[in-house]
């Protein structure tokens, strides 16, 4: 079989040329970010049909009332977990890891990134990491617990499962990875920016990127710690007490380690997805973003917050009102730069001439859709309304609109920016607009209720529920399979658009002023056939007759 | 492909979201963030949440409207009517930045002043609590005890409306959360720490007829709301006039069936649903409890119809309720965790009765301790069914053989009915005989030497019975002689420190009341 391949798709060696198993070995064992990136995007998206075929399950099961539609209580029991830890750690942060791989080196002008021997080892924790995490639909020993796994439930008295304690081991190979991949990313952007391009001139994706490096750099630590202690708790009961009371330790202080962790893993979640909307709105409105600086610093007022507000999950553990009125008010205070960032993309939007491709019309269904998820966050972050609104569907409608309306949408705007990119075709743009419209549609179906639903008291991780309740989880589980279905467009469309899509020019959307739409599509092995160097923005209003300013120049 | 640039399919596609949008605008004005009502609307303190929420929910309704309008009129305004449109450029505002930061700020300001003003007139708890509670959760089920009456181990949580009540949240395993969502009741219960909440319920609307006992009249309910509440499903219990009881709970989950009548049916009261909102695994979703609001009187009359009850456990419902869940609902067991009880040897085996019913009170490894949890009659009942079904044949066993198990395992005892509270002449015997000991400095009489407090009047002996149970176990510096504690009562039981408290209590002119050894448990718990 030969292999016909342009720019960095194309094989290295004239064996590979020939053989698709040659070809396969070259990309496995690649050091290239480019197809590193690719990689991860295709990880990414088994592992979100992998998750969505557990939320589908989910969800079927509450499509009725009465407890005995497909399983038993203690299958569903791991499902929500299992399919948290699908989407968090192994579809929606490899995913975000995948673009940024390919993009952020060509945004600054590098040839790759710092380490590539690193970046290639980091991507290849991740398989085996996922089959550990899993192991538990093997062996029939799932961890029943939820993702957040607290203690006691998921110490090995209550949980004296394997499953579990490969699920743990799991989630700390997936932390070194990430952690690889963060400093890898650091030394990428700190070191191998082009020359001229000064920290306050990189693109608003690579400066996300740079931002979501140090949150993971930070935070991931103190995860894997807290999941070390469990794991000795597990393995060796009755010598370790991190967190069992019956020896002197505290259920509550696994928590505080858990959120230390978790909550910046939100923005770890959103912000690769803010710097991604920030490059569509301004190709697609054909202005360059409103407010560059505050946008910058407003992702890094996120980034510092976001490690001040851990304890607002933990409300109602009992920990003190004058603390909770500390972190009650850090809270509201994210509020603030998310609201500029929101505000800013408006005004970015404002007196443009705005084009609405398929990437425009979900970073603009984003803008719509977000904003629900961002101003539910102030309702939950008021205390006495927080703690009646815990662990009910409040909170999981609250977070599908930012991870879902969020990140998921983010993502998908980014990927359907970047592919001409990534393959030089462009994608079926009807196929496109159709995927679109089904998931904008069926993400307020699926998630909207579930606010009601909370409101009336339906907890979460409910196996069973009232009757009352049946009609809006109905509405919900049907919502949840049209969701889960639309995606199977997008995914034939990225496949029969990467041989069959119509050409991409080097420049596909015509207004690209990064750095990337100034290589060809796709791009060559190394990027850049000579060094770029960057031509510092002109400040000053362009004519209705003048191309908008470019940015940064390469001329080949 | 060609449909590229051509301007009737974006025409097409603004208008779809135009009509989406427009659909949207009046979906979140329905639901999120102003959804529907919050339903804490039967105590003080849920109002004044359900206030606050309100108050938020309008602040954020605001802001989305304001958003998705821009949004909207962007959408239509600016979309690219032809190909070669150069919009002008600009990068920003000073003015409109530092406008929209300071907005945005101001209003995250104006919300956490209200709120702080809402945690602390709900959340700090008032010195004037009438009747504590406690709440003990375990793998799956809830129970309450009332220290105030007897140590009375129930079920549900049943309390007298229109007092002030507070909470004490604890669990035997894992973490659990309770959550009465019509009365604003919600408090994780972590093992190995109590956690609090209080509460003042409004009780059956009927009340102050047949009350006799309230004098007061109740001001008329505040009917907090953003709008009519078309999707309500529960009913508002506003119009009701009969007395008895006057909203039923109509879903308690799979381990517990709602009677045809339900048990508070002979009472002024009004029942809500409560249930646990913490995973804490196999039957999460299954740790449905009732919590019962009564008028004062009736709840006197609970009180003692539950202390006086010739209480009948009936096997097959306390199996069905405790042990199915894991076991089987005909004990056929579950892997190899949960063992099958069908010919199972300690099951079948007339010598092993024993070994039985100190099993149901103990647990062994994931089976939670049922001692304090069922009764002599309920443990009694559940052990002889599982001995005579299913094929088995062990012997019975009865109410004795488990009060003798509990006993010689150093277990408190929990007869059908409560614990019946000690005498206090029985105490006041017995600590008559333990002052002996204190006699040598505080004298027969209470009265010492100049230099050894009087306990006659003594404001710390007949003051709070906790701080003074906690000066005896812990001991405390004196002037006379500093750094020297005498933790008398450290290794006294709680019966032997109950009787010590009581006589003195009660002697030398003194005329407070007695102190239970279920007090000095409590306590202990408490200063541990």
């Amino acid at each position: 079989m030969e292999i016909k391949a342009k720019g960095y798709l194309s094989p290295l060696t004239e064996e590979a040329k020939t053989s698709l198993w040659v070809y396969l070995k070259e990309w496995a064992c690649t050091t290239d970010a480019k197809r590193i990136g690719i990689m991860y995007l295709l990880f990414a998206t088994f592992m979100a049909i992998w998750g969505g075929i557990l939320s589908v399950i989910i969800r079927l099961e509450l499509a009725q009332h009465g407890p005995d539609l497909i399983m038993d209580a203690s299958f569903y029991n791991a499902l929500p977990g299992m399919h948290a830890t699908a989407m968090i750690f192994f579809f929606i942060i490899p995913a975000f890891t995948g673009v940024a791989n390919f993009v952020v080196p060509i945004q600054i002008g590098a040839p790759d990134m710092a380490f590539p021997k690193l970046n290639n080892a980091a991507f290849w924790i991740l398989p085996p990491a996922a089959i550990l995490t899993f192991a538990g639909f093997f062996m029939n020993s799932l961890p029943e617990f939820g993702w957040t796994a607290y203690p006691p439930l998921s110490n090995s008295v209550y949980s004296p499962i394997w499953g579990a304690d490969f699920w743990v081991i799991g989630l700390i190979l997936v932390g070194v990875s990430s952690t690889l991949g963060a400093v890898n990313f650091l030394a990428t952007v700190f070191n191998m920016r082009c020359k001229g391009m000064k920290l306050f001139q990189l693109p608003l994706f690579t400066w996300a990127m740079t931002v979501t490096s140090f949150l993971i750099l930070a935070a991931t630590p103190v995860l894997t710690s807290a999941l070390l202690m469990l794991t000795f708790e597990r393995m060796f009961p009755g010598v370790f007490y991190f967190f069992n009371p019956a020896g002197g330790g505290d259920p509550i202080l696994y928590q505080h380690l858990f959120w230390f962790y978790s909550h910046p893993a939100v923005y770890i979640m959103i912000l690769p997805g803010f710097g991604m909307v920030s490059e569509v709105i301004q190709v697609f409105s054909r202005k360059h973003i409103f407010g560059y600086v505050l946008m910058v610093w407003s992702m890094i007022a996120i980034a510092v917050l976001g490690f001040l507000v851990w304890a607002h999950h933990m409300f109602a553990t009992g920990i003190a009102l004058e603390i909770r009125v500390g972190f009650m008010f850090l809270t509201m205070l994210i509020a603030v730069p998310t609201g500029i960032k929101i505000f800013s993309w408006l005004a970015t939007m404002w007196g443009g001439s705005i084009k609405f491709d398929t990437p425009m019309l979900f970073a603009t269904a984003f803008l719509g859709m977000f904003t629900i998820g961002g101003l539910s966050g102030v309702v939950v972050a008021a205390v006495p309304v927080d703690i009646q609104l815990h662990d009910t569907y409040y909170v999981v409608a609250h977070i599908h609109y930012v991870l879902v309306a969020g990140s998921l949408m983010t993502a998908f705007a980014g990927v359907y920016f970047w592919f001409p990119k990534f393959t030089g075709r462009f994608y079926n743009e009807l196929l496109g607009k159709v995927h679109f419209w089904l998931t904008a549609i069926f993400i307020n179906v699926t998630f909207f209720i579930q606010h009601w639903l909370g409101m009336k008291g339906m907890p979460r991780r409910y196996y069973d529920y009232d009757p009352s309740f049946e009609l809006a989880n109905l509405i919900s589980s049907v919502g949840s399979v049209v969701l889960f279905l639309a995606q199977f467009i997008f995914i034939a469309n990225m496949i029969w658009s990467w041989r069959n899509g119509k050409v991409a020019e080097d420049n596909a959307w015509k207004d690209g002023f990064t750095l990337e739409w100034q290589i060809t599509s796709p791009p060559d092995h190394h990027n850049f056939h000579h060094e770029p160097y960057w031509k510092p923005l002109i400040r000053q209003h362009v004519g209705p007759d003048q191309p908008g300013g470019l940015w940064h120049r390469y001329d080949d | 492909m060609s449909g590229y640039f051509n301007p009737r399919h974006l025409k097409r596609a603004a208008l779809l979201l135009a009509l989406t949008l427009a659909l949207l605008i009046p979906a979140t004005a329905f639901a999120v963030p102003g959804s529907g009502e919050f339903i804490a609307h039967y105590t003080e303190n849920g109002r004044e949440m359900t206030g606050l929420y309100n108050m938020v929910a309008k602040i954020c309704l605001a802001v989305l409207i304001i958003v998705e309008v821009v949004l909207f009129a962007a959408i239509i305004k600016f979309r690219r009517r032809s190909d070669d449109e150069r919009p002008l450029q600009n990068h920003g505002n000073l003015v409109l930045e530092i406008g929209w930061t300071s907005a945005a700020a101001l209003a995250q300001i104006w919300i956490g002043v209200a709120t702080i003003n809402v945690m602390f007139a709900t959340e700090v708890i008032p010195d004037d609590i009438d009747m504590t509670v406690e709440a003990v959760a375990y793998q799956w089920d809830w129970q309450f005890v009332y220290p105030d009456h007897g140590g009375l181990v129930h079920g549900d949580l049943v309390v007298p409306a229109n007092t002030n009540i507070k909470l004490e949240v604890t669990s035997r395993d894992v973490i659990h959360s309770i959550f009465v969502p019509d009365l604003g009741i919600k408090m994780d219960a972590v093992p190995g720490r109590f956690n609090y909440w209080w509460f003042r319920a409004d009780g059956p609307v009927n009340q102050v007829r047949v009350d006799e006992f309230a004098t007061v009249e109740r001001p008329e309910r505040e009917y907090v709301t953003t709008r009519p509440d078309f999707m309500q499903t529960r009913d508002d219990a506003t119009n009701k006039t009969i007395s008895g009881l006057e909203q039923r709970v109509t879903y308690l989950g799979r381990s517990r069936t709602v009677e045809e009548v339900s048990p508070y049916a002979n009472y002024s009261a009004i029942e809500y649903q409560g249930t646990c909102t913490e995973l804490c695994g196999l039957g999460h979703w299954d740790m449905y409890f009732r919590a019962v609001v009564m008028t004062p009187s009736s709840f006197r009359q609970w009180v003692f119809d539950m202390q006086n009850a010739v209480t009948e456990a009936n096997g097959p419902d306390v199996f069905a309720a405790r042990c199915a869940t894991c076991h089987g609902e005909s004990g056929q067991g579950q892997g190899e965790q949960f063992p099958s009880l069908v010919g199972a040897a300690r099951v079948v085996e007339e010598g092993q009765k024993d070994s039985h019913i100190q099993l149901v009170l103990q647990g062994q490894g994931v089976m939670p301790a049922f001692g304090q949890i069922l009764n002599d009659a309920e443990v009694t009942a559940v052990v002889n069914h599982e001995r005579l079904s299913w094929g088995n044949a062990g012997g019975e066993v009865t109410d004795e053989d488990v009060a003798r198990v509990r006993e010689s395992l150093g277990l408190p005892p929990f007869p059908a009915g409560g614990v019946e509270p000690t005498p206090t002449p029985d105490l006041i015997a017995a600590g008559e005989r333990i002052y002996e000991s204190c006699v040598s400095c505080h004298g027969r009489d209470g009265q010492g030497p100049d230099y050894i407090p009087s306990l006659v009047n003594n404001s710390k002996v007949n003051g709070d019975v906790a701080a003074l149970a906690e000066l005896l176990i812990k001991g405390a510096d004196s002037d006379q002689w500093p750094g020297e504690k005498s933790p008398v009562a450290r290794s006294m039981t709680d019966f032997q420190l109950a009787s010590l408290l009581t006589y003195l209590r009660g002697s030398f002119g003194n005329e407070s009341d007695p102190v239970q050894p279920g007090d000095i448990e409590r306590i202990r718990r408490d200063i541990n």
